[in-house]
């Protein structure tokens, strides 16, 4: 396997850049199917980011083991392949022990496998020759994804149903905000927000 | 949910208005949010996914219960519905290249990116899952096509038309989009009534 030595700095750099200026969700809008449609309540979303950082690091770390012993033009679908292994598993390791979160996902673990977040980070990994920076990089990603996914899901839990965590903060909510469109509407001012930052404090994210 | 005790005309409307792909169950949106910068592309991609979905419904009707079910082997569901996808996207454009090469200079680079559509595998899987019988799976798949057909088109119409409104400087590109999307996914909610569903 193709090894170098990488400092530390070096790999905070990448984790910063995978979390904040090339954030999948925000800045790349990949796999964004689950973070609108099963962000309704925190837990939900808590539950999905632990899956998609968990399934990100294991194929990120089994195609490094095994592309050395397949041509280049079937590294496509030995992704896919690696891929859809594991969520294979997720799903029945959910079946089988944690019913109620299987339930809850749904459609959703199993359409992880196609989710476009994961072949951004193949297509990024492919061309990095580090093992420990394509690694961080796969931990930016996740971290990423379930920072905004965590934070979506707090506000629309917050204005969906005026409770978070069970406790009550207002009464009659306006229920859009649980709803499809809620989704839809809530990160498109998130996205604004950002943009406004960055044009405020004039940063170029590149 | 859908299943085999509906009509199958709610059947069609369900998975086409009130279970839209796009706007209600919000799947598919890596690849509509990438081909709805016009309307031309997003009518050749909307071609494409309608003729995938459809084969890939049938195909993996045919594979789950007259192959995986009588070896008991349901749990490889995930990996042979995702390569099926892949393997019909690929199929096809061999197809386009050896037959008709001009189709494929106007449509081929959308077959890259249907690769992996989740629409496509989300159909699959929706019918697969709530066990619907063969005609009924045909009606399913044909009302989820129709209807992420109409979404992109509806949606690539209303984003030439904002791409060139005047609208508040931290909204304009992909957020005004997003917001733009929530309006249309309210109207859709609306039709949650219209069958009594």
């Amino acid at each position: 396997m193709h090894y170098q030595q990488n400092s530390f700095t070096e790999l905070f750099k990448e984790l910063y850049r995978r979390i904040f200026q090339r954030n999948p969700i925000i800045v790349l809008i990949a796999g964004l199917c689950p973070v609108l449609a099963i962000s309704t309540t925190v837990s939900n979303a808590f539950s999905m980011s632990i899956i998609v950082l968990c399934v990100l690091l294991l194929s990120d770390v089994t195609i490094r083991l095994v592309r050395q012993f397949f041509k280049i033009e079937l590294m496509y679908f030995l992704h896919v392949l690696i891929l859809s292994f594991y969520v294979t598993i997720v799903d029945l390791f959910l079946k089988g022990f944690y019913i109620e979160i299987s339930n809850n996902l749904g459609i959703f673990i199993p359409l992880i496998a196609v989710n476009c977040l994961f072949f951004e980070q193949y297509e990024n990994s492919r061309k990095q020759p580090s093992f420990l920076l394509s690694l961080f990089s796969a931990i930016g990603s996740g971290i990423g994804f379930a920072l905004i996914m965590i934070f979506v899901s707090f506000l629309r839990e917050l204005l969906g149903s005026g409770k978070v965590f069970e406790v009550t903060v207002f009464s009659k909510p306006p229920a859009i905000f649980s709803l499809a469109p809620g989704g839809f509407i809530v990160i498109g001012f998130i996205t604004a927000f950002i943009a406004y930052i960055g044009k405020r404090f004039n940063r170029d994210d590149k | 949910m859908i299943n085999n005790s509906l009509h199958p005309l709610t059947l069609f409307f369900n998975a086409f208005f009130l279970n839209n792909l796009i706007f209600i169950q919000i799947i598919g949106l890596c690849s509509f949010f990438k081909i709805t910068h016009n309307l031309k592309n997003a009518a050749h991609h909307g071609l494409i996914v309608i003729v995938n979905t459809f084969l890939a419904t049938l195909m993996a009707w045919v594979i789950f219960y007259e192959l995986l079910t009588p070896i008991n082997a349901q749990y490889m569901q995930i990996i042979v519905f995702v390569f099926l996808a892949i393997f019909i996207a690929k199929i096809e454009e061999l197809l386009l290249v050896k037959y008709s090469i001009r189709l494929y200079g106007l449509i081929g680079k959308n077959i890259s990116i249907i690769m992996v559509n989740c629409a496509v595998v989300a159909a699959v899987f929706l019918s697969i899952d709530s066990r619907l019988s063969l005609v009924n799976t045909i009606i399913y798949s044909a009302g989820v096509a129709i209807g992420y057909y109409i979404a992109i088109i509806l949606f690539a119409i209303l984003r030439e038309k904002v791409s060139i409104a005047p609208v508040p400087d931290s909204f304009k590109g992909i957020p005004i989009d997003f917001i733009l999307a929530g309006l249309i996914s309210i109207t859709f909610i609306g039709f949650k009534s219209i069958l009594g569903l």
